[in-house]
């Protein structure tokens, strides 16, 4: 199931497409490097977008990565725990 | 491809699509190593919660929509539980709207994530109307990784019915002939709009399958049917000449409402006043984005023991204005619900709607005070449109 998290990460983002894509992440002085982007959606809070990412890393571990365009940050907002 | 056209002398060509198992092929998607397994997108699963819907790994079990969690726990009890991500899916069916734009100037979105399309026409760019859905669906594929059963009639009635054949990712032609012979034989519940309540009075008049109830003597039906006994006389013979409209087409919201099944049974009137303090800002924010008034404030409410009952005031006077509808549905609360009996659910709506140009509300407030209440929720509206909804709230209202 998920777990939900409000934590926040550093990015490397590739933009490539018009599209911007979270390639990996520093979380808890660990890096985890993205193998796939199984699914990205936006949201709104006010006029500003939210950016959301479901990604799996290289060991196969699942997470949910948000970008707020507004106050610029990346958090880790769920993480699959068996 | 280049096959025979079946819809080539239809006079309207339209489809159906219905995405396979939304919520869930979308959690499916995002963490692959759900696939295989039966998932169930419910509510929080902490909390009581009904199942929005399933994978068909879970449907295998019986797990339905709208069953308690717990029910499709005890049913599936390896089942994985999501709570959802609201969020995600009204992006995603906005993306779908968008893709099926690219098919056809006239979509009609039904639900979430059901639409219909009137393709008259449009299919002879792509050779044929199943070209045109194969297209498609391919897109749906490819941008979304997510797949959708499809149907091709000359009518939305047997479009829908038809989406239903071939599930998951299925694509359905179907004509009235067609119709007839598949769902001839079957129980009237079978239909489109046919629920348990109308198939029990259809059952009871000697009705079991569709043919039957197609060959009915409609003024028999009438008897106990009233209004209804045309539309299903008509469904059940295939029959519908409803247009496809488009989202800027279709006629202006009648009422607008929003209601909330509470965490916990309340009895605590200051908590159910709460809730309904935010209800009514939703609404009142609603009606003010659009730009209407309201004539009619009702409250719904759904005791502990499923008993719902619904209460309505006119107005003197329209209002928009989060304070008015409050205070109105506020005493529209009956005394017993909260001490007596526990709340489940309470819903607030507002209808019997006015334009709002050139309105004047006087009402229960002076002019004086009615001015700055509408100065106050402008400035509120401002600072929720640029930073959203959770920056400015009531003291009262529920966190």
């Amino acid at each position: 199931m998920y777990q939900d998290m409000d934590e926040p990460i550093e990015v490397v983002a590739v933009f490539a497409n018009h599209k911007m894509k979270p390639a990996r992440f520093r979380w808890n002085g660990r890096v985890y490097k993205i193998s796939e982007v199984t699914g990205d959606w936006k949201t709104d809070i006010g006029a500003y977008k939210v950016h959301h990412y479901a990604v799996v890393d290289i060991s196969s571990n699942f997470f949910q990565l948000t970008f707020d365009e507004r106050q610029t940050i990346w958090t880790i907002s769920k993480i699959w725990v068996e | 491809m280049g096959g025979i056209d079946r819809t080539y002398d239809w006079p309207k060509v339209i489809v159906h699509v219905d995405m396979d198992a939304f919520f869930a092929a979308f959690e499916i998607r995002n963490a692959p190593l759900l696939k295989g397994k039966p998932v169930i997108v419910g509510g929080d699963p902490r909390y009581r919660s009904v199942v929005s819907t399933c994978s068909y790994e879970a449907r295998k079990y019986g797990v339905k929509s709208g069953m308690s969690i717990a029910q499709a726990k005890k049913l599936c009890p390896e089942a994985i539980v999501i709570s959802g991500t609201l969020g995600g899916y009204v992006y995603t069916a906005s993306v779908l709207q968008v893709i099926f734009e690219h098919y056809s100037p006239i979509v009609e979105p039904f639900s979430i994530d059901e639409a219909f399309l009137n393709i008259t026409g449009c299919h002879r760019i792509f050779n044929t109307a199943e070209e045109l859905v194969m297209k498609m669906k391919a897109e749906i594929k490819e941008r979304l990784s997510l797949t959708c059963s499809v149907g091709i009639a000359p009518s939305k009635l047997i479009a829908k019915m038809a989406s239903g054949e071939k599930k998951p990712d299925g694509i359905t032609i179907m004509d009235r002939d067609d119709f007839q012979k598949a769902f001839y034989p079957r129980p009237v519940s079978s239909l489109w709009g046919i629920g348990e309540k109308t198939q029990k009075g259809l059952n009871k008049l000697g009705i079991v399958t569709v043919e039957e109830l197609a060959e009915y003597d409609e003024r028999m039906l009438k008897g106990y049917f009233g209004v209804n006994a045309a539309y299903l006389s008509k469904v059940a013979r295939g029959l519908d000449c409803s247009e496809v409209v488009s989202y800027e087409d279709m006629p202006d919201d009648k009422s607008m409402s929003h209601e909330t099944t509470l965490v916990t049974d309340l009895s605590d009137i200051d908590k159910i006043y709460s809730t309904l303090l935010w209800l009514s800002d939703k609404v009142s924010r609603r009606l003010r984005r659009d730009n209407f008034v309201a004539r009619t404030i009702s409250v719904k409410i759904r005791s502990s023991d499923f008993e719902t009952i619904t209460r309505d005031k006119t107005l003197a006077t329209p209002t928009d204005q989060c304070r008015i509808i409050f205070e109105t549905s506020k005493r529209l609360i009956p005394r017993e619900y909260g001490p007596k009996i526990k709340v489940r659910l309470l819903g607030v709506k507002a209808s019997n709607l006015l334009s709002k140009s050139g309105e004047n509300q006087l009402s229960l407030l002076s002019n004086c005070n009615l001015d700055k209440l509408k100065l106050s929720s402008e400035a509120v509206d401002i600072i929720k449109n640029r930073y959203g909804d959770a920056i400015v709230k009531f003291a009262g209202e529920k966190m």
